[in-house]
């Protein structure tokens, strides 16, 4: 999936080509393959073969969609949203916010493994305030 | 010095009234009284007089020991009076209670139960009496 | 054994410090923190929190760092928790806190339902904050239905830090529902130190059930150390029993027991002892205490009322004891004895429109060591009695008859000649037909009535050797006319509406005297004077005796009335009796004989002209102060034959003091005859002082004093207190009491002193039962403290 076309919609674009990495700012609206992102500032690098290798996106609300063919859909928010496309590994980081199926999770930090389907939440990492992670877990009805 | 025979100046008793109480002898005895004192027992009157079970309790005077006894008898009944139409309470549940001393002398048991039967039912008549005083006054209102 | 209890602030605990409020009995309160975190939208769903959170891969999510997961009104605080992957159990790892409504669970380890309520927490502590209980367990399972299973547990209502008492089981099911917690292996700790043990037991939670459970008596009196235990069991709610093993140091292990049962159309209950083989009490030598010495002592008394529709009802009642002296030896709860007779009775009654119909069976066992042939109690087996009254406006007819056996299991040729009467056993057919006519209305009323009674008997000597007559009869009219006025004047008084009643009442009754010395004496009894007997002319009760009278009754009664309510405030009665001619009918039923002069108060009482005068007074001052006062003084010898005046202080407080004062002339009850036990050789003068004082909400101080002005000596010397604590109440009692052993006779009395101490733990359903019922008795208008 790493290597699928990146659509991106956005206001401006800055290349740095030689660190490799491009970033968009004004309401960027990313999407490749099942992923969507959206953010206020967006940047994406890409490693030596040219592929994205990360994806960071920044705002008062960054916004990350992700519908797998056979999963659940997860959708999470976060001042800082970063994609880590080779490990297939998202970090929500300041006010985070994770729905994964019926299950919401908030809190400082919050990072999922996309394919391994693996949440670890954490009320507090460096840069942020104290904030308690959060979940409301709703039981299989019987 | 003002006496006049009772019942001239105001009516005398209640005209007509509904009696709900327990199926025992005061019930018997306030019956009685009413219906001697000139009211009607009637399911539909205005007032419903609600009168409890009798209690009847023996208090010992003095030293219990000997065989010659003085006891005073009790005998209680909780009451009150509602207007049935709006169910208001003219007589808020109060207990009537009402008491005589007896002798009892174990020598003669079987004339012990018969004295004591017999203040029984003086003492529910005694009681009937005091539950029509309490519903003098209510006719006027 | 259950854990060791937690720090009073682990319990919700919130001592009051200085600013303790007057009527709080314990040193502080249980107070319910917030919950950390908002319901979830439903009821199912769990809302949780903590410092961080991982999602496995299976689904499971483990939350660390002070977890809270909220679900419905159940909350769980824990250091770490594991939520399976199915969603419906939390693992939750020590120290974790479970709360609920009105609930605290603190443990090392636990276990959530997050579909329905159940829970298991190891090493528990629990609190009941609005029962005021709690406890630890090395497990506490809450149970899909909302019970509660403690393993290994402890309980009690102490404030936390006090170990006064508790209960430790083996397991203990608490049912909040029905109010009542079931244990097994159940031992009572006081302060640590075992203090009984039931294998199996259930006891009420809550207040609902007002029996007491676990409220152990301890007494030390003459007999020694003297403890009962007794444990309720509630079979069902219509049902209950009481089991009362009571160990008595110098006499043994009584077991005594209760069981009630309430059904809706009849009642009744059955109670008993038993103890086998008496060791005697502690008494010298051939006391009265040692008189069963060996013997087993026992009682039952069964009672029951029923009825088979509105208008047939029904009662049985059999009471039996093994002696005499069962209830001298065992009496009541500080030593007096209330119980002088086993009443036997089976009665059917019908009542109708117009007749009422009632069988009889009835029979005494006569409680009195020695009990002479003589003093034996006759049994009617059976008694048949109908009687109607019909009504004509003023005019009715009165019909009353009576069909009785009179039995009794004598020597009858050991009775000695003065009471041949006695001796016989038989029937006797009673008629009392009566016409009469009653005009009645709200000033007064006249009633003329003309009763006529026919008596005949059909009596059985037995071996005794007599020439009395074996079918005698007697036939004799009652005539009686009774009137009275009531004037009525309104009155002002202390601001308030009253009016005053000024009531003149006659009474002339004649009756004729008939010779009834050949007659038996089943059931009669000469009545001794009072204001009841100004208004009737029956001198005797019973029928085997109609006294000859004719005499005329005057009286005067006034009493004020509050115009509001219609009580009486005041009423004052004076009334006196005229004879016209001599009484000469008494027992021994000669009508031409009077009693010897030597006998001089019965002689006097058969000739004099005037009744004594009977002034009575009842008077309610106000709302704390009540007082009564009766007298029947002698006009002619100018003596007071009968006097009586009381004084009652109620105060809302909870306060009460009575004085009392009684007076009544040697000889003046005429039914006493001198062989009987009640004779007494001395006027009786006596002062009655009673009180009970709440000094505080924890504090009661109660006190009775009986003097016997004419011998000067104390009857009966009381001084109580009852100690109200947080989780357990004391009763503390310090009595000496004149025991007359049956008789009138001075010589025999001898003073007995006990002291009790009655220990109540609250918290277990309370305290009901008979523990106040003595104060009551004892101090009339005393409401001994709910402990």
């Amino acid at each position: 999936q790493q290597g699928e076309p990146i659509e991106v919609e956005a206001n401006r674009l800055e290349l740095d080509d030689r660190a490799g990495t491009a970033v968009y700012s004004g309401e960027v609206d990313i999407r490749q393959g099942n992923l969507h992102l959206t953010g206020a500032r967006v940047e994406i690098q890409r490693n030596e073969a040219g592929e994205v290798s990360r994806l960071t996106a920044t705002g008062e609300r960054a916004y990350l969609e992700q519908n797998p063919a056979d999963g659940e859909r997860v959708q999470g928010w976060g001042r800082t949203i970063i994609y880590h496309a080779a490990e297939r590994r998202v970090e929500l980081i300041d006010r985070a916010e994770l729905h994964r199926g019926a299950d919401t999770f908030n809190g400082a930090y919050v990072e999922y493994q996309i394919d391994r389907r693996l949440v670890e939440a954490r009320a507090s990492t460096e840069g942020t305030d104290r904030q308690r992670v959060r979940m409301t877990l709703t039981p299989e009805q019987q | 010095c003002g006496f006049q025979l009772r019942g001239f100046d105001a009516a005398s008793g209640l005209e007509s009234l509904h009696l709900a109480a327990a199926n025992d002898d005061l019930a018997q005895a306030v019956r009685e009284r009413l219906t001697r004192g000139g009211t009607r027992l009637d399911e539909a009157a205005p007032l419903r007089l609600n009168l409890g079970a009798e209690r009847i309790r023996e208090r010992p005077l003095g030293l219990v020991e000997s065989g010659n006894r003085e006891i005073e008898l009790i005998l209680e009944a909780p009451f009150s009076v509602q207007r049935v139409e709006d169910g208001a309470y003219l007589l808020p549940q109060e207990t009537l209670s009402v008491s005589q001393r007896l002798h009892i002398n174990e020598a003669n048991l079987l004339a012990a139960d018969d004295q004591r039967r017999e203040a029984e039912a003086n003492l529910r008549r005694e009681a009937a009496s005091r539950l029509l005083d309490r519903l003098r006054p209510l006719n006027e209102r | 054994a259950p854990p060791e209890p937690l720090a009073a602030s682990q319990l919700d605990w919130h001592p009051w410090g200085d600013q303790r409020p007057a009527g709080a009995l314990c040193r502080g309160r249980y107070l319910v923190p917030d919950y950390r975190l908002p319901a979830g939208a439903t009821p199912e769903e769990v809302v949780g929190e903590s410092e961080q959170a991982d999602y496995g891969a299976d689904g499971e999510v483990i939350l660390g760092g002070e977890v809270v997961l909220r679900r419905g009104t159940s909350q769980l605080e824990s250091p770490r928790v594991r939520v399976t992957a199915e969603r419906d159990r939390a693992l939750a790892d020590g120290p974790l806190a479970l709360r609920d409504a009105g609930l605290l669970v603190r443990g090392d380890a636990g276990e959530l339902s997050l579909t329905d309520d159940a829970a298991t927490i190891e090493q528990a502590h629990y609190v009941a904050h609005d029962q005021r209980l709690r406890g630890g367990a090395q497990r506490l399972e809450r149970l899909p239905d909302g019970r509660f299973r403690l393993a290994s547990a402890s309980f009690t209502s102490c404030e936390p830090g006090s170990e006064l008492w508790r209960l430790v089981t083996g397991d203990l099911v608490l049912d909040q529902a029905s109010g009542f917690g079931t244990a097994r292996h159940a031992r009572l700790e006081m302060g640590r130190v075992p203090v009984f043990y039931w294998p199996w037991v259930r006891f009420p939670i809550d207040d609902r059930r007002q029996t007491g459970f676990l409220w152990p008596t301890l007494r030390v009196s003459g007999d020694g150390l003297d403890y009962a235990q007794p444990f309720y069991w509630n079979i069902a709610p219509n049902r209950d029993a009481t089991l009362t093993p009571r160990w008595i140091s110098d006499r043994g292990l009584l077991l005594g027991g209760q069981y009630r049962y309430l059904y809706p159309s009849d009642a009744g209950q059955i109670d008993g002892a038993y103890l086998s083989g008496d060791d005697g009490g502690n008494g010298p030598e051939g006391s009265a205490g040692r008189r069963f010495e060996g013997e087993d002592r026992w009682y039952v008394d069964y009672r029951h009322q029923g009825r088979f529709s509105e208008r047939l009802a029904y009662e049985l009642r059999y009471g039996a004891a093994s002696d005499g002296r069962y209830f001298d030896d065992f009496g009541g709860d500080f030593g007096e004895r209330n119980t002088t007779n086993m009443p036997r009775l089976a009665r059917l009654d019908y009542r109708g429109q117009v007749w009422r119909l009632e069988a009889r069976a009835q029979g005494f066992q006569r409680l009195d060591d020695p009990l002479a042939d003589r003093d034996k109690p006759f049994y009617r087996l059976p008694s048949l009695t109908a009687s109607a009254r019909w009504q004509q406006r003023g005019f009715y007819q009165q019909w009353r008859s009576n069909l009785t056996h009179f039995w009794r299991d004598i020597d009858e040729t050991s009775l000695p000649q003065s009471l041949e009467r006695e001796a016989a056993v038989g029937t006797r057919l009673h008629l009392s037909p009566a016409v009469g006519w009653r005009f009645d209305d709200s000033w007064g009323h006249l009633e003329p009535r003309l009763e006529w009674l026919h008596t005949a008997y059909d009596l059985d000597y037995g071996e005794r050797v007599t020439n009395r007559d074996r079918r005698p009869d007697r036939s004799l009219p009652v005539f009686s006319v009774d009137g009275g006025l009531i004037f009525e004047r309104p009155l002002q008084l202390g601001g308030a509406d009253h009016r005053q009643t000024l009531e003149p009442r006659l009474n002339y009754a004649y009756v004729p005297a008939r010779d009834q010395r050949e007659l038996p004496d089943f059931d009669a009894s000469e009545r001794a004077f009072s204001w009841q007997q100004l208004w009737s002319p029956y001198r005797f009760s019973g029928a085997d005796r109609v006294g000859d009278l004719n005499r005329l009754s005057y009286g005067l009664s006034s009493r004020l009335l509050e115009d509001a309510s219609g009580r009486e405030r005041l009423g004052l009665h004076l009334g006196q009796a005229l004879y016209f001619e001599d009484r000469h009918i008494d027992l021994n039923g000669d009508p031409d004989t009077l009693p010897p002069e030597a006998a001089f108060q019965r002689f006097y009482n058969a000739t004099r002209e005037r009744s004594p005068l009977v002034a009575r007074a009842d008077w309610r001052h106000g709302v704390r102060w009540s007082s009564h006062y009766e007298v029947l003084y002698d006009d002619h010898l100018e003596r007071s034959e009968r006097a009586a005046a009381g004084v009652q202080y109620r105060d809302p407080r909870g306060h009460v003091v009575n004085l009392g004062y009684r007076w009544e002339l040697q000889g003046f009850d005429p039914s006493v005859e001198v062989s009987d036990d009640a004779f007494r050789n001395f006027d009786r003068e006596e002062f009655d002082l009673s009180f009970a004082w709440r000094s505080s909400a924890r504090l009661d101080l109660i006190g009775r004093l009986l003097y016997d002005n004419t011998n000067d000596r104390f009857l009966e010397q009381l001084a109580g207190v009852q100690w109200n604590d947080c989780c357990y109440g004391v009763q503390l009692v310090w009595r000496e009491w004149v025991d007359d052993n049956d008789t009138g006779i001075l010589a025999d009395d001898f003073t007995d002193r006990g002291f009790f101490l009655r220990f109540v733990l609250k918290g277990l359903g309370g305290v009901g039962g008979d523990a106040g019922d003595y104060f009551e008795r004892a101090i009339p208008g005393y409401r001994p403290a709910v402990l």
